[in-house]
């Protein structure tokens, strides 16, 4: 307890690790993390996700679906070694190096009048979907950073890829694509 | 006999300190208050390293004001520390850090104890946590802090409110905050 206050909420004290509390908030509630190490640990913890996010990014432990801005800042930070860009129907033989850390798919698509993409991938009979994906309009480009070191793991073969355009009335089918894998070899 | 609050620990040391220099009471306190101050500085100052050396000059100019009489109410002594904290983050910012160390005080092997208590995020276990969260509250996180985006930058990049932005890299958060300590 301190000046009357037990703990500072997970959700005040996330704020204040964004910096998205108003100044004098923040004054308010600094002289309770002096006073309390279980709030004062909490918060360290919360702003050290920034740093731990951003080394996990960098050393290509991550994968998720990017913008395109954030494409090309991963490929000017030379985190993205190789690019497989793919139209509807196409089918492109890929692989992975040792070096590698992370690779692109990027696939072309119509997205006009799409309000939410999914993507879906098949190997071996199993499904994978993530759901919704960031959307290039412009370009009718959707981004799917993938794990280099995952990838390695994988055995050869071709994978079934589909983006899904999702709406109230249903999923709709807008392109499907394959991706010829050749296993990693060591 | 109505209820009374129990006195917090840091104002009984601080008057130990002040009585009589008493080493242990400074040295409590120092492992009370380093965390803390470390907090407050990572809070200011966005970098560890610089967090970690703001809280040993805190805790030297503390600890002098103290053994010194300067500190004119013990059980204020936390008042004292946030007017210190906030002194020094203004001189960090202007680059005038005083460079005070802990070792003055106490040697190598106990201020060094003080030093290494910063909190360590487990990486295996935040990557596995962040593959918990959703891919477009993944992709928020991965904008927010590997490509520095605010908060409107990352709403415009993925077509969303920035009311959206703000409420889902709260609940990415607090997932990754539950998730890596197995606490809400």
């Amino acid at each position: 307890m301190h000046d009357g206050v037990a703990v500072i909420a997970l959700e005040k004290l996330i704020d204040l690790a964004l910096g998205e509390l108003a100044s004098d908030e923040a004054e308010r509630l600094e002289p309770h993390l002096l006073g309390c190490s279980a709030c004062a640990e909490r918060l360290e913890r919360l702003i050290l996700f920034g740093d731990g996010i951003r080394d996990l990014v960098r050393g290509g432990k991550v994968r998720f679906p990017a913008s395109t801005p954030l494409y090309e800042a991963l490929a000017r930070a030379g985190l993205v070694t190789r690019v497989y860009q793919l139209a509807p129907g196409e089918t492109v033989a890929c692989a992975v190096d040792a070096g590698d850390l992370y690779t692109a798919l990027r696939l072309r698509v119509d997205l006009a009048g799409v309000e939410r993409v999914d993507f879906v991938r098949e190997l071996d009979g199993v499904r994978a979907r993530i759901e919704d994906l960031p959307m290039d309009r412009e370009r009718g480009l959707v981004t799917i950073v993938e794990r280099a070191d995952l990838l390695r793991t994988q055995p050869g073969g071709p994978r079934r890829l589909k983006l899904l355009a999702v709406a109230a009335d249903g999923d709709r089918e807008l392109a499907s694509y394959t991706l010829d894998h050749t296993a990693f070899v060591t | 006999m109505g209820d009374r609050e129990e006195e917090p620990e840091e104002i009984g040391l601080a008057r130990r300190i002040a009585r009589a220099h008493d080493r242990e009471a400074e040295a409590q306190l120092c492992r009370l208050l380093f965390p803390r101050v470390r907090a407050y500085g990572l809070l200011h100052l966005r970098d560890a390293s610089a967090a970690a050396d703001l809280a040993q000059d805190v805790l030297v100019v503390v600890l002098r004001a103290l053994r010194e009489g300067r500190v004119e109410a013990p059980e204020r002594v936390l008042a004292y520390v946030m007017g210190v904290c906030r002194n020094t983050v203004l001189d960090f910012r202007k680059g005038e850090r005083r460079r005070q160390s802990l070792l003055e005080y106490y040697g190598p092997s106990l201020a060094s104890e003080f030093v290494s208590s910063a909190v360590t995020l487990d990486a295996d276990r935040l990557e596995q946590c962040l593959q918990h969260l959703c891919a477009r509250d993944r992709v928020i996180l991965v904008l927010s802090y590997f490509a520095e985006r605010s908060g409107p930058e990352v709403a415009a990049e993925l077509e969303m409110s920035t009311g959206s932005v703000r409420v889902a890299r709260h609940r990415a958060l607090k997932q990754l905050h539950e998730c890596m300590t197995g606490s809400p």
